[in-house]
This record gives structure tokens, C-alpha cells and sequence, in this order.
């Protein structure tokens, strides 16, 4: 059943989908990073790029989201199945032959993970027209053609927008040249704020036309990133051309207790992290926050220097 | 094997800093950010004169008058009771001052000599993106001042470096001086011998003015590169010159141009450096040279309780260690190898790293996502299994042992300008293999017994700012060449006029 006419409980719905999508990535993504032994390689260096703009993703996703008036959560994300909310198939042209084959299983920088962070990051090029809204959110192809789907139904929904509601913003010393990554006003003025963000996300993350320009200007990285004008599309064709060195892993049956230990603290760590984006984006302020979200990171790469294979369920 | 005591000047490199107050403290005896028991103030500030501890305040920086107070340089003498092959740490050593010596000797007199020296307008040039390299392969950088020819034009030639030298000759002081000995043209060279002090009359002085009619002399005539004083304990105070400069003239009859931080033809600063050394006059007649150290005098430190990741210390001591076998249970030359099984000390070895990162927080206006994870390193104690902590497998620690990560910015640490040649800094090779073995969970908790003239030492030397010497602040590469540290300078050529 298509529907054009959005109610704010969907919206909402969508929002919490977007957002389980950017966070589904971010383990995903940074397994990939941190198994790759040479961090001065371009692959590490456009990975380690694509991850901070995703936290930046969630970021603005939850912004938009309490705008809307919904502070989203954050259920532990499943590998090894579909990839929530994405049917690749609904792309056009259809990519899942060319990035085959691909597995969303945790694991190390291959040729599995790439093309399957290929195929996350497709762009949707072709979208000149409105999306058809779906009940099913497994009808996207791709995150562009989500994120499409949401400005619709935000911009149906402005009377519902309340700029200044649970804002986080962690990363305006590395984005210059960007006004806020804050909705700070409210009805149509703030989804004038609400489609800068979700452009931001878009444009980011597949970049904006077949042609391969470069990222619009001012959603470029001011501060970090070696190849700010590269969307992260393009940055993983680019890793997918040369694919570095990882660390060597060990059969699960062959984990010392030390091995094991460094699987329970990166579990109880991202636990505890899932714990701290609910408050962090729900109007509190851990303070914590911060140093636990680079800690994961460090134990991530602590598993596999140690020839563990990371795990978050 | 029969004990032997020796005799030491400690710190062995002592700082003095420029102002341009008559007045003085004098060089901090604590090492900088660092903990210090009893109290919440941390190491690295500077001691009131007079005093044996008491730390300034900032009402003490300038005199009445706003000027810059001078930081004076106090050196202390040690004996230490020796019973075989010396090693480091030593852990031992005790003050001595003019009085009964524990072995039964009296201490009548120390006669301290100090030879200040500026010879930078004579020297190379500093070359930026080269540093020490330049020198490599037996190449050299260019001459500074070129034009000053002398003879044959080359770093030795004594014409040019007349003309290009700030050299007052050494001042000799007896530690029962009340009288200050000044490094100007007016007070005569001295040094000492024996239990006399011997007057130069005839030592070849020379200042800038000596060679030239003219000068731009914009803070005052650059006359004197310091002064020796002796506190009430008989300790040598080194005092450094009033950070004045003076510019040859040109044929256009105006000042020479300063083209850039480095390299100036024309100009001159009262900065300088050079030996100290100690004669020990017994009641009894005899004398005995104490063990030698080096005064430094150089830039004032604004703010001495922010700690460098990376500090002269780190540098002198990694090069002690993997080029001078300082310590062979933790590094083999002939291997070229840490040994393994060595367990740094957390306090001395890992901390200092671990404070100094928050501390940088007070030098830049750094984002509220390195505040926090500085906040969260340096709360890291002994008792944190390092697997638990943001520091868990040094995931964000440059590692000096893979160039290519000298290139890499965020999210490696340190986040600083590298040395020559280099985008960004790392912590020295033995600074990383100490974090390594942190994070292998092959360390001691506490600190490293150091006795009291090796504790001044690191104090003395982690308070300034190494890794990076292009120029550097209080000095410059050739702090890491081994070299400086096992040729005698007197039989090095060096001393011109001897």
C-alpha cells in the first residue's frame, strides 16, 4: 500500500529507522578501520573519515528526530543478517552484482565488508521525483532514497517541529563552514534547518550526482579528513581498489582467557555506550559520553591486535 | 673493592631564564605537572629567592617596577660514596655545603667556575625542514653571516668568530662571596685552580660593541651576559643576561632587517650557555674537582607547570639509553633491543606522559572531545588494567617506530608539530616502549628511587620542551647526539683562547 500522506507517528518511525541504521553502521564500519594494520593507509584514513561523519549521521538524525518531538533508542544492532531497513534489489541500477559478494557479518577489512559498505552508501542519484511512501520501511534501496522519504514526511509535519528540543552538537569545530548542526527554530523555519541536516547526511554519505562532483563545500570536514570533498561512496571504491593488510584473527576455539577478557570489556563498553547515546540524545549530558565512545574504539583495535575477532552481541 | 667518594653538581643542566628585572627566583626544583605530595599544587614552578622550596607566586613574576624577573640558576653539590661500577639510578648522593663532611673532612670553600658563551652569529644556520639531518652524510648547512669572512671563511676561523662571538671569558666565585661577579667587559676573566682563583686579565673579552662602532641596541646595551652569585648555603646562583639584543648597522646606516625567526644576519642576543664546575678546598689543604655540569640561558617559561608530552628529559634520557648504555637491563646496544621483561616505573615513566596530555588543554583551544579524553587518560592510575581504560591497546598513540605515522593527524596522539621534516610529533622510542610494556601489564606501580641530585636532574630537564628542536626553546638538537655528553670540551678544540 503506497501512502503520500504522513502521520507524525510514522515519521517518528522513520526517524527511529534512520537512526538504527546510522548506528548499525558505525560498529560495522569501525571494525573494518581498526583491523587494518597500516594506519597511514588511504583505506584507513578514508574509513577512519566515513566513521566520524556517521557519529556526526547520528547525530543529526537524532536531532531531527526531537525535533519532531521523539528522542530515539538504541537496541543493540544484529549482525549477520539483513541489513535493517536496506533491500539493495530496489536500487536502480541494481549494484548487488557488482559488490558481490558481501556479508554483514562483523569482520575485518575484506572484500565481504567493502562491498557491503559499498552497497550501504549507493547513491541515489535518480531521484527526481517524490518518493512513494511505504508502510514496509524495507522498500528503500539505499540511505539516500530513506533519508528522501523522511524530508517528505517532514515537511508535511512542520507544525509539529520544535527547534531547541534535546540538541546535540559535538562536531561544529570540525564543520566550518556549515551555519549549525542544530535545529534551533521551529515550524517552517526549522525544517528549513531539518533539510540542511538531512543534506548533509545525504550528500555526505553517496555525494550528489552521477557526474562525481565533489561534496558541497560546506558540508565538508574543515578539521580531519584527508579527502573532505570525496562522499564516503567513493571513498570505500577508492579502499576497494586496493585493499590493505589486517591483522591475522584466531579461531574463536582458540581464544586464550586474556582473548576472551578483551571481548567482555569491549561488550560491557558498548553496552554501556548504547546506554549513554540513549541519555546523551534524550537532554541529558553523560559526561562520560565521549572518552567511552573513543574507548570502544580502542577496544576494538585491541581485539585485533590480539587476533580477536570483535563482537557486539 | 675500597669506596671512593665523588663529588657531583646537580642538576647536571640547569636552566636560567631571561628578564629584564634586576631581580630573580630561582629554577624550579620540581618537575612540571606532576604531583607533588602534601599538596595540590603540581612540580615546575620556580622557587623564591632565598628560600630552600617555597614556591613563587604569580605576584612574584616582575618587580615593582613591571619588569620581568630573571630566573637565576641554582646548582647544589652532592657526594656520593661509590663501591664499584657506577650505575644509574643511583639512588644515593647526599647535599654537602661548606662544613664537616660525613668522611671527617672539612669543607672550607667550593670555588665555583662558570664560563658563559654565545656563539650562535657565528654558527650554522638552522635549517627547518632538515634539522640535525642537515649535518648528515658530512654535509653542511650554511654559515650564518656569511659575510663576516674572516680569513677563510670557515666555522673556525678565529677572525670571523671575534667578530661574530659574544665571549666575556669564565668568572670564578667563591662560595664565601658576598659580592655578585659580573660576565661584562669591566669585571676581568677569573677561573679557578686549585684552592686560589686565577684573574685573565689578558683573556681575549669580546661583545658586540667590541667590534663594532655602531649598534641598534633597542632594550639597552647588550654589555654582560650574566652574573655568578652564591646563596647564604654557599650554593651557585647563575644569573642570566637581561634578554637584550643589538643589530649591526648598515650601509644605509639603519639597523639590519630581521628577515624571519631564524637566522638573522646582523643580530645578536644575550642568550649563552657553558660549563660549571666546582673545586672543593678542604680545611686540611687538599682540593678535588666535583663531576662538571652545564648552565643553560635561554627563553623565559610563561607558564612552567604545563608539561611537554615530549621534554628535553625524554630526549637525553632515550638518548642515554639506546646510544650511551645507561641502563643495560632495560636496552642492549649490540642488539639494539628493549629487553622484554623490564617493568617501567608507572609514576616516572608512564604518568608524566599520561598528565601531560591534559595539561595541553591550557595552550590550545582544544574541543570538548579531547577535553574529555584527556580528562579520562590522565585519570588513569597503577591500579586500572590498562585494557579498561581509552589508552586500551595505544590505539591513539603515534608510534615512533613507523615513520609514515608522522603524517597522520587525528586520532593520533600527540597532536603536536613534529621536528624537523616532520608533520606531527611522537613520544621518544623508550616513552613508547614504556607505554608498550603498560599496556602488556609489565610495570611497577610507585615511582623510580632516584636520590636527590638525580630527582633535580629530571626536574631540571622535563620542565622544558623537547621533541620537536627547530630551533626548539631552551635548547636544540644537539641535545640528542651523543657526542655532547663523552667529549671533553676542553679537549674538544672549542675553547679558543685557552
Amino acid at each position: 500500500m503506497k501512502i503520500d500522506k504522513w502521520t507524525l507517528e510514522h515519521l517518528q518511525q522513520h526517524l527511529q529507522y534512520a537512526i538504527h541504521l546510522e548506528f548499525w553502521t558505525i560498529p560495522f564500519y569501525m571494525s573494518a578501520l581498526y583491523s587494518i594494520v597500516d594506519r597511514t593507509s588511504n583505506a584507513f584514513q578514508y574509513l577512519q573519515s566515513v566513521v566520524n561523519q556517521e557519529m556526526l549521521h547520528l547525530q543529526l538524525a537524532a536531532n531531527v528526530a526531537n525535533a519532531y518531538g521523539f528522542s530515539p533508542a538504541f537496541a543493540p544492532p544484529v549482525y549477520g543478517q539483513e541489513i535493517p531497513h536496506l533491500e539493495f534489489e530496489l536500487d536502480v541500477p541494481n549494484p548487488v552484482e557488482q559488490f558481490s559478494p558481501y556479508s554483514s557479518e562483523i569482520g575485518p577489512l575484506d572484500q565481504k565488508r567493502i562491498n557491503a559498505m559499498c552497497l550501504i552508501e549507493y547513491p541515489d542519484w535518480d531521484s527526481s521525483a517524490p518518493p512513494d511512501l511505504s508502510d514496509s520501511v524495507t522498500e528503500y534501496g539505499n540511505i539516500g532514497e530513506f533519508y528522501n522519504a523522511v524530508a517528505y514526511g517532514a515537511a508535511q509535519l512542520t507544525d509539529h517541529l520544535n527547534g531547541g528540543r534535546n540538541q546535540v552538537d559535538l562536531f561544529s569545530a570540525y564543520y566550518r563552514n556549515l551555519p549549525s548542526l542544530t535545529v534551533t527554530e521551529s515550524g517552517e523555519v526549522g525544517f528549513r534547518q531539518v533539510r540542511l541536516l538531512i543534506h548533509a547526511i545525504t550528500e555526505q554519505g553517496e555525494g550528489i550526482s552521477s557526474a562525481r562532483e565533489d561534496v558541497v563545500y560546506s558540508f565538508q570536514n574543515t578539521a580531519t579528513d584527508p579527502a573532505p570533498q570525496l562522499s564516503h561512496f567513493e571513498k570505500f571504491i577508492n579502499a576497494r581498489n586496493k585493499l590493505p593488510d589486517t591483522y591475522p584473527v584466531k579461531a574463536e576455539g582458540d581464544y586464550s582467557p586474556d582473548d576472551q577478557e578483551l571481548l567482555k570489556i569491549l561488550l560491557a563498553d558498548f553496552a554501556s555506550l548504547r546506554n549513554k547515546l540513549t541519555e546523551l540524545f534524550s537532554g541529558k549530558n553523560p559526561g562520560e559520553f565521549l572518552p567511552l565512545m573513543l574507548s570502544v574504539g580502542a577496544d576494538i583495535q585491541n581485539c585485533w591486535k590480539h587476533g580477536v575477532t570483535p563482537r557486539f552481541d | 673493592m675500597t669506596t671512593k667518594t665523588v663529588f657531583r653538581i646537580h642538576p647536571t643542566i640547569n636552566l636560567a631564564r631571561v628578564g629584564t628585572s634586576d631581580e630573580y627566583y630561582l629554577s624550579p626544583e620540581t618537575s612540571a605537572g606532576l604531583p607533588l605530595p602534601n599538596t595540590t599544587t603540581t612540580g615546575g614552578l620556580p622557587i623564591k629567592p632565598g628560600t630552600e622550596s617555597e614556591f613563587i607566586n604569580s605576584e612574584d613574576l616582575r618587580d615593582a617596577n613591571g619588569a620581568l624577573k630573571r630566573q637565576a640558576a641554582r646548582f647544589r653539590l652532592f657526594a656520593y660514596d661509590i663501591d664499584g661500577p657506577d650505575s644509574y639510578p643511583n639512588g644515593g648522593g647526599t647535599e654537602i655545603v661548606p662544613g664537616p663532611l660525613a668522611d671527617g673532612r672539612v669543607l672550607q670553600e667550593i670555588i665555583w667556575t662558570v664560563h658563559l658563551a654565545n656563539k650562535k652569529a657565528a654558527a650554522f644556520c638552522v635549517i627547518p625542514s632538515r634539522g640535525v639531518d642537515a649535518f648528515a652524510d658530512g654535509k653542511l648547512p650554511p654559515l650564518r653571516n656569511p659575510a663576516t669572512y674572516g680569513k677563510n671563511g670557515d666555522v673556525d676561523d678565529k677572525v670571523r668568530l671575534h667578530q661574530l662571538m659574544i665571549d666575556p671569558g669564565p668568572r670564578a666565585i667563591a662560595s664565601s662571596s658576598t659580592q655578585p661577579v659580573n660576565f661584562n667587559a669591566t669585571t676581568p676573566a677569573s677561573y679557578g685552580d686549585g684552592d686560589k682563583i686565577i684573574q685573565l686579565l689578558d683573556y681575549p673579552q669580546v661583545f658586540p660593541s667590541t667590534t663594532n662602532s655602531q649598534l641598534y641596541e633597542p632594550s639597552g646595551p647588550l654589555d654582560s651576559l650574566g652574573e655568578l652569585r652564591i646563596d647564604k648555603r654557599g650554593r651557585l646562583l647563575v644569573l642570566p643576561g637581561k634578554g637584550r639584543t643589538a643589530a649591526q648597522i648598515d650601509e644605509y646606516n639603519v639597523p639590519i632587517p630581521l628577515t624571519g625567526d631564524l637566522n638573522n644576519v646582523g643580530w645578536f642576543d644575550d642568550q649563552a650557555d657553558g660549563p660549571v664546575s666546582a673545586t672543593l678546598v678542604f680545611a686540611d689543604g687538599t682540593t678535588e674537582e666535583a663531576f662538571g655540569a652545564w648552565v643553560v640561558c635561554c627563553d623565559p617559561s610563561y607558564a612552567p607547570q604545563i608539561r611537554n608530552v615530549v621534554s628535553i628529559w625524554d630526549d637525553v634520557y632515550d638518548t642515554f639509553v639506546r646510544e650511551l648504555n645507561l641502563q643495560p637491563d632495560l636496552y642492549n646496544r649490540e642488539t639494539q633491543e628493549f629487553d622484554p621483561e623490564f617493568k617501567p616505573a608507572f609514576d616516572s615513566m608512564i604518568l608524566p606522559v599520561f598528565r601531560a596530555s591534559t595539561l595541553q588543554r591550557w595552550t590550545a583551544n582544544l574541543p570538548e572531545i579531547a577535553l574529555r579524553a584527556h580528562d579520562a587518560v590522565d585519570a588513569i592510575t597503577a591500579e586500572n588494567d590498562p585494557n579498561k581504560t581509552i589508552m586500551a591497546g595505544l590505539s591513539f598513540i603515534r608510534n615512533p617506530n613507523i615513520p609514515g605515522e608522522t603524517n597522520i593527524a587525528v586520532p593520533l596522539m600527540p597532536l603536536s608539530v613534529g621536528d624537523a621534516g616532520r608533520a606531527f610529533l611522537t613520544v621518544t622510542t623508550t616513552q613508547y616502549f614504556f607505554l608498550e610494556q603498560w599496556s602488556r601489564k609489565k610495570f611497577t606501580p610507585g615511582g623510580t628511587a632516584l636520590g636527590p641530585g638525580e630527582e633535580l636532574d629530571f626536574a631540571s630537564l622535563s620542565n622544558c620542551l623537547g621533541g620537536r628542536y627547530v630551533p626548539g626553546i631552551e635548547m636544540s638538537y644537539p641535545v640528542r647526539q651523543p657526542d655532547i655528553y663523552i667529549t671533553d670540551w676542553r679537549d674538544s678544540g672549542q675553547d679558543l683562547f685557552a
